[in-house]
């Protein structure tokens, strides 16, 4: 009977029961689904590493591990499985050419396995695959091509090949966060992961060792079980492994000074090697010039012979030209004066010949006798012998003799040569003509020796002077005087012809000379050039090596104990993340659900409150009936606790169904994470049907155990109605005079109902608050994204350079073009940071100081004060600083390019959303590190980014160019992933507004009824009782979306603070146009809540009226 | 004709399958200024009478004259409009807004008519000046009804319409009520219309109107209208 009552009492007031559902089903299905989010995260990563056969430990030595290292290893009791690896880490290039610090792993058939993506596995030496998350978007893809080098190694030392097809891609546990955390180069960021066939590894120690425990596959990887398992066991690997290094420690500290003072003294000889080698250079490049020199004066020289020499010409031939002149004349003379029109050489040697028979007779006409004749005869004949010999042996020889001189001999042989030459032709002349002579008399001397007549002599005479004129000797004379001045003209112009020749030899010579001095002075141009850069590369060398030196003393000071690196899974970096990030989800279940909760009990306190006011009479006579308190407690506990348990069954299926799906996806973000486990974790439904049951009883006990101490005689009358109280603001009269009735009703119903005051309150406020929440969430993360690129980034374009040597022009290029606004080149290196007992890593970004504010507006943690790079310090990034206690002022250890330590002064902390940095200005980098900067990369800020690759590929030492708007894009696009967390979270804020509303409305009207239904007897039209119930609910909205504001900062800064990132530094801001969606919207589910209560407000009879109070 | 014209109306309540008739075939007249009782025992239709009378309900059949005006036909808006602007409602459990004093409950009513009295002059006239400031809870179940009677006169309406409104009231505070009644009708000349169960008012008024089972049982001229203080109950 008593039962009946309580289920017809549902029936009779369902809609009040259905607000009791429903604050209890939201409430629960946002508990439930936020508590169970961190076990879901959990255990779903859990299984992934057991069926994965994820290592439990990872060791490392920094001098590797030989195979009776790993023997010992796999010996110990406690070991499962055991993989040593040759892991190692290189740079990787791919078909676009975008180059990547790799880390190549091996394959394991027995543990660390991996779940196959896409393609298969590797099979052959020269096939690798991918881990997903590693790889940027596209860049990527199965069948492209990997190629593997290392900067300064042979990478043949290492893998046995150097192109690799990509043949799968794969999702490894051991690298689920996106950010993989430093490898081993130079400190540089992991930024990809393979896999290859473990034939491809030729180092000859092992780089890591991963092994699984016995049992621990069995227990939870985030639970403290699992950890203190893991704690014990990593004790014993301790005490094992201190025994393994003891020894080895020593023989290292040798190994390492050795190494040093071999360094060094590989240095020394390199230094004296490489200076001697460009000293000779040097010496060769002066001895050259010295060579040059000496060519030129030789060549002056030649200038000033070949001048006087052709002045000599000029003169020789001008005395040719009159010599010529008179001795033709003469000659003219005398052929004209022959007459017989032959020429003077005929005439003049007819001449000789007669003048030699002339002078035979004389001698003839002396001697008389025949025998004389005779004798005669004999005496020329011996004299033409004699000639005769002396042409053949003396005067030809000569001769030729003289014309090699000429032809060959030096310039004064050849003077004194052609003069003699004269001389000598002129004897040989001579000498001819004699022998011509004697013979013509030899005959006339025989042919006399016959007539035997002494007057035919003179006769003879007679003839031949009257032939010449009268005598015949003058004529001869004169005649020879000529032939002589012949001779010696033709012996002029033959000095003249030689002398022609010389000079166009020694115009060749000159010609000759000036082209060897000219290809002389070129070679020695690039000598010079060579010599140059030689003393660069030098330089360079050895300022890298004695860098490399007192980095290796440096080293060599906090030579680490030869220590073995114990890892467990907690040590990587993404396991760290994710627990982290797991437990702070855990966090976010716990608070979060209070303020529903709180709402539940508001809900549950008002609803049950007005349910006991109606049903007084009742109670009444349920107690004159002689029902116990209990009894009738009871009737209502059984109310309250089954709409509890229809609202948390309903409400943990939902949560379940939407929470961790949503949760989930949202962290699919930040790793690459296995399928969802759908748990359901029991001890979270008893959870929240504990904690809702309990509370919906007790406050429902307290409700009705009011009433029930009252009479039950009270009870059947009417309750006194709650006193109305005077409010404040009547105070003021002249505002509450001209107030309407609604508003004054309305301005007391606030202070009298407190409970409804704050269920609504709070429940808008959480509705709201949520709103910012879920907006603000989004603003926090996109404007990471548009600080970081809009503004604090000045640049949208980043130059990578193979290295310095031709920056000046690429350089110069990117300065020139005026479509770049600011061009800043920059030495960009990753450092490590020494903290108390701590390493940790940062980008250390160098550049010229005004340069460097062109493209970086950085400011201060107020995001208003700009900061300048300048001489006196360095710039660091706020989270860095934050994190690690960082102030202005404070000193930090941080490492040169080359690795050399130096301590640099802090001089201000800058606004930085991604990654760590420190920026420092050249000149400060030169001071504190003594070293040179070498430029890698080139900031720049450009209008015309679309050319820019265009404009820079062919240049020498060009690298590759990103496109930072292309970055963000990447980024926005991952953002809009939020939008699905928004939805979610305006349906939940919508659903508990609703229910707030709806059951505050329900109530209001159902306690007005017969004011109602009084007001519409007055005449009230609809429009004003609408409003007489509407104007309390709207100021309440009102009232709570403004109190929602603020606790939605509140909560989004904690939330914010949950989901913070090592790497991100996240806004705190949420923008104005959040606040004002999330109260826009607030108002609107108000008006709709009021659009639905119209129907209600219109069906109340105005009988209701006359009816009774009860 | 009469300020009020009731002819033959009849209303009929469908409820399921059974047709109940409420009121069948009832006619009479009413005058300006006169002081009616409606009489009859529980469930003899005087509610619905009242009911019709106030515009809070229809006729099924039959005309409802009200100063020219017949009511019957109107529509809900016109219904609305004629209870704000010509009826004043005395209810048998006073209906006070809780949560306003005694001077603002009048002038709630104030508010909403066309042509009202003072909400001070009002209230001194049902001899509440003084509690004028008070909340209904404050104030004895008399005063609340002289609150109910003071907000539906300040109205200034053409027809006072009374439920039963000494029914919560004793028998001291219920003859104070009815004296104001009276004094409303004989002294500011209203048009009274009181539903009663107890006959022992009947003389009260000027006109009886006697109704059972849902039929005028009689109509009764009472010429000379006892005062209050002489009734006995």
């Amino acid at each position: 009977m008593f039962h009946r009552d309580t289920l017809r009492l549902i029936k009779n007031t369902f809609n009040r029961f259905f607000s009791l559902v429903m604050i209890v089903l939201i409430g629960v299905a946002f508990m439930m689904g936020l508590l169970s989010s961190r076990p879901i995260m959990e255990q779903s990563v859990d299984r992934y590493y057991d069926d994965k056969k994820l290592q439990d430990f990872q060791i490392y030595s920094s001098y590797g591990f030989d195979q009776n290292d790993i023997n010992a290893i796999r010996s110990q009791e406690y070991v499962k499985d055991c993989f040593a690896s040759k892991m190692t880490d290189v740079l990787s290039r791919n078909d676009d050419g975008n180059v990547q610090v790799t880390r190549v792993e091996e394959l394991s058939r027995n543990m660390n396995g991996f779940q196959l993506v896409e393609g298969r596995m590797p099979m052959k030496n020269n096939e690798l695959v991918i881990v997903s998350n590693t790889m940027s978007e596209g860049s990527y893809k199965v069948g492209g091509k990997l190629e593997l080098y290392l900067e300064d190694e042979d990478i043949h030392e290492y893998l046995r090949n150097d192109v690799y097809t990509i043949v799968g891609i794969v999702k490894a546990p051991g690298y689920m966060a996106k950010a993989l955390g430093t490898s081993n180069l130079k400190n540089m960021e992991l930024d990809l992961v393979v896999y290859v066939t473990n034939d491809n590894f030729l180092a000859d120690y092992f780089t890591t060792v991963y092994f699984t425990v016995k049992d621990a596959s069995d227990m939870e990887s985030f639970s403290s079980e699992y950890k203190e398992y893991i704690e014990t066991i990593e004790e014993d690997v301790k005490s094992f492994a201190n025994r393994q290094q003891d020894n080895l420690k020593e023989t290292l500290l040798a190994d390492y000074r050795e190494e040093i003072s071999k360094g060094e003294e590989e240095l020394a000889e390199k230094k004296a090697e490489g200076q001697a080698q460009l000293d000779e250079a040097k010496q060769e490049l002066d001895d050259a010039k010295i060579q040059i020199i000496a060519s030129e004066t030789q060549l002056e020289t030649m200038r000033s012979a070949l001048s006087t020499a052709e002045s000599r010409v000029k003169a020789l031939q001008r005395q040719y030209d009159s010599d010529s002149e008179s001795v033709n004349a003469k000659v003219k003379v005398i052929e004209e004066k022959d007459g017989k029109g032959r020429s003077f050489e005929q005439i003049f040697t007819e001449a000789s010949t007669d003048y030699a028979t002339y002078n035979a007779l004389i001698r003839m006409k002396a001697s008389q006798s025949a025998s004389q004749y005779q004798e005669s005869i004999t005496r020329i004949q011996n004299e033409n012998a004699e000639l005769q010999n002396r042409l053949n042996n003396e005067l030809y020889p000569r001769r030729d003799q003289l014309n090699n001189t000429i032809a060959n001999g030096s310039e004064a042989e050849r003077e004194s040569a052609i003069t003699e030459l004269g001389q000598v032709n002129a004897q040989i002349t001579e000498a001819e003509t004699q022998i011509r002579v004697n013979e013509l008399l030899i005959e006339n001397l025989q042919n006399m020796d016959e007539q035997s007549s002494g007057t035919n002599i003179d006769q003879m005479i007679a003839d031949l002077d009257n032939k010449y004129g009268g005598s015949i000797e003058t004529t001869y004379i004169s005649y020879a005087a000529v032939a002589q001045d012949q001779l010696r003209l033709q012996a002029t112009s033959e000095e003249i012809r030689i002398a022609n020749e010389a000079i166009s030899r020694v115009n060749q010579e000159i010609r000759n000379a000036e082209y060897e001095i000219a290809a002389g002075k070129s070679q020695l141009a690039n000598g010079e050039k060579e010599y140059r850069e030689a003393v660069i590369t030098f330089n360079e060398e050895i300022e890298k090596a004695e860098a490399e030196i007192r980095k290796a003393y440096q080293d060599l000071e906090e030579l680490p104990d030869a220590k073995w690196i114990i890892l467990d899974r907690d040590s990587h970096y993404s396991t760290y993340m994710y627990t982290n990030n797991a437990k702070q989800m855990g966090a976010i279940g716990t608070y979060l659900p209070i303020l529903f909760y709180l709402v539940a009990a508001l809900v549950c306190m008002t609803t049950m409150t007005r349910l006991v006011d109606e049903q007084r009479g009742q109670i009444g006579i349920f107690r004159a009936l002689g029902f116990s308190k209990n009894e009738i407690i009871s009737k209502y506990l059984i109310y309250a606790v089954s709409a509890t348990m229809i609202g948390s069954v309903v409400g943990i299926f939902l949560g379940m169904l939407i929470f961790p799906t949503v949760i989930y996806t949202t962290w699919r973000l930040m790793y690459d994470l296995p399928d969802m486990l759908k748990l359901f974790p029991i001890e979270n439904v008893i959870i929240c049907v504990l904690a809702f049951t309990l509370l919906m009883m007790v406050v429902t006990y307290f409700v009705v155990r009011k009433s029930l101490d009252e009479m039950p005689s009270q009870l059947l009358r009417p309750k006194a109605p709650k006193n109305a109280r005077k409010v404040f603001l009547e105070n003021i009269s002249f505002i509450w005079k001209k107030l309407s009735f609604t508003s004054k009703i309305t301005a007391r119903n606030l202070i009298r109902y407190k409970a409804r005051f704050f269920m609504t309150v709070i429940g808008v406020a959480g509705c709201t608050g949520l709103l910012v929440v879920g907006w603000g969430i989004k603003d926090s993360i996109a404007d990471v994204v548009a600080i970081q690129f809009g503004e604090i980034y000045n640049y949208n374009y980043v130059v990578n350079l193979k290295d310095d040597h031709n920056i000046t022009e690429i350089n110069e290029v990117l300065e020139n073009d005026l479509t770049n606004e600011y061009v800043a080149p920059t030495m960009t290196y990753s450092s490590k940071v020494y903290l108390d007992g701590e390493e940790k890593v940062l980008s250390v970004y160098v550049m010229d100081a005004r340069k460097g504010n062109d493209v970086y507006n950085l400011r201060a943690l107020d995001y208003k004060t700009p900061l300048k790079i300048n001489n006196s310090g360095v710039i660091i990034s706020q989270k860095f600083a934050n994190v690690n206690g960082i102030k202005a002022g404070d000193y930090v250890t941080i490492e040169s390019k080359n690795g050399i330590k130096a301590d640099v002064r802090v001089n201000d902390v800058c606004e930085m959303y991604f990654q760590h940095y420190i920026y420092m200005s050249t000149d400060y980098y030169d001071e504190i590190f003594q070293e040179p900067v070498h430029y890698n990369t080139i900031a720049v800020k450009t209008t015309d980014g679309a050319n820019l690759e265009d404009k820079l590929k062919d240049l020498e030492g060009f690298e590759s160019l990103i496109d930072f708007t292309q970055v963000i894009d990447q980024f926005n696009t991952m953002i809009e992933a939020l939008d699905y967390i928004i939805l979610v979270i305006i349906i939940t804020a919508g659903a508990l507004a609703f229910v707030v509303l709806i059951n505050l409305t329900q109530v209001n009207i159902s306690e007005r009824i017969r004011e109602i239904a009084t007001l519409k007897v007055l005449g009230f039209r609809n429009n004003e009782i609408n409003s007489y119930i509407f104007k309390e609910i709207m100021l309440l909205s009102i009232i709570g979306g403004l109190v929602g504001l603020p606790l939605g900062v509140v909560e989004h800064h904690f939330i914010m603070n949950v989901i913070d990132m090592e790497m991100i530094k996240f806004g705190n801001n949420v923008k104005v146009m959040s606040f004002v969606y999330a109260y826009a919207i607030t108002i609107v589910f108000t008006l709709i809540v009021l659009f639905f209560t119209r129907k209600p407000l219109r069906k109340i009879e105005m009988i209701e009226s006359l009816k009774s109070v009860e | 004709m009469s300020f009020i014209e009731f002819k033959n109306v009849s209303k009929v309540y469908q409820m399921g399958e059974v047709e109940i008739r409420a009121l069948d075939d009832v006619s009479f007249s009413i005058d300006k200024g006169e002081f009616v009782i409606v009489l009859g025992a529980s469930g003899a239709g005087k509610t619905t009478i009242l009911n019709i009378l106030g515009g809070m309900d229809v006729a099924s059949g039959g005309s409802v004259i009200v100063d020219g005006k017949d009511i019957s036909k109107a529509n809900e808006r016109e219904l609305t409009d004629y209870r704000r602007f010509d009826i004043g409602f005395v209810f048998q459990f006073y209906n006070l807004v809780q949560n306003l004093t005694a001077r603002e409950n009048v002038e709630l009513a104030l508010q909403i008519c066309n042509d009202p009295l003072d909400s001070r002059f009002v209230l001194k006239m049902v001899g509440l000046e003084d509690r004028m400031d008070n909340f209904p809870s404050q104030l004895s179940g008399g005063e609340q009804q002289r609150v109910a009677i003071a907000r539906a006169v300040a109205k200034n309406p053409k027809l006072l319409l009374c439920d039963e409104p000494t029914g919560a009231l004793d028998y001291k505070t219920g003859k104070q009520v009815l004296k104001v009644l009276q004094d409303m009708c004989f002294k500011q000349n209203m048009t009274v219309v009181m539903i009663t169960h107890n006959g022992a008012l009947a003389d009260m008024g000027q006109k009886i109107i006697r109704v059972k089972s849902g039929n005028i049982e009689s109509v009764t001229i009472n010429e000379n209208p006892k005062d209050v203080e002489e009734i006995e109950y």
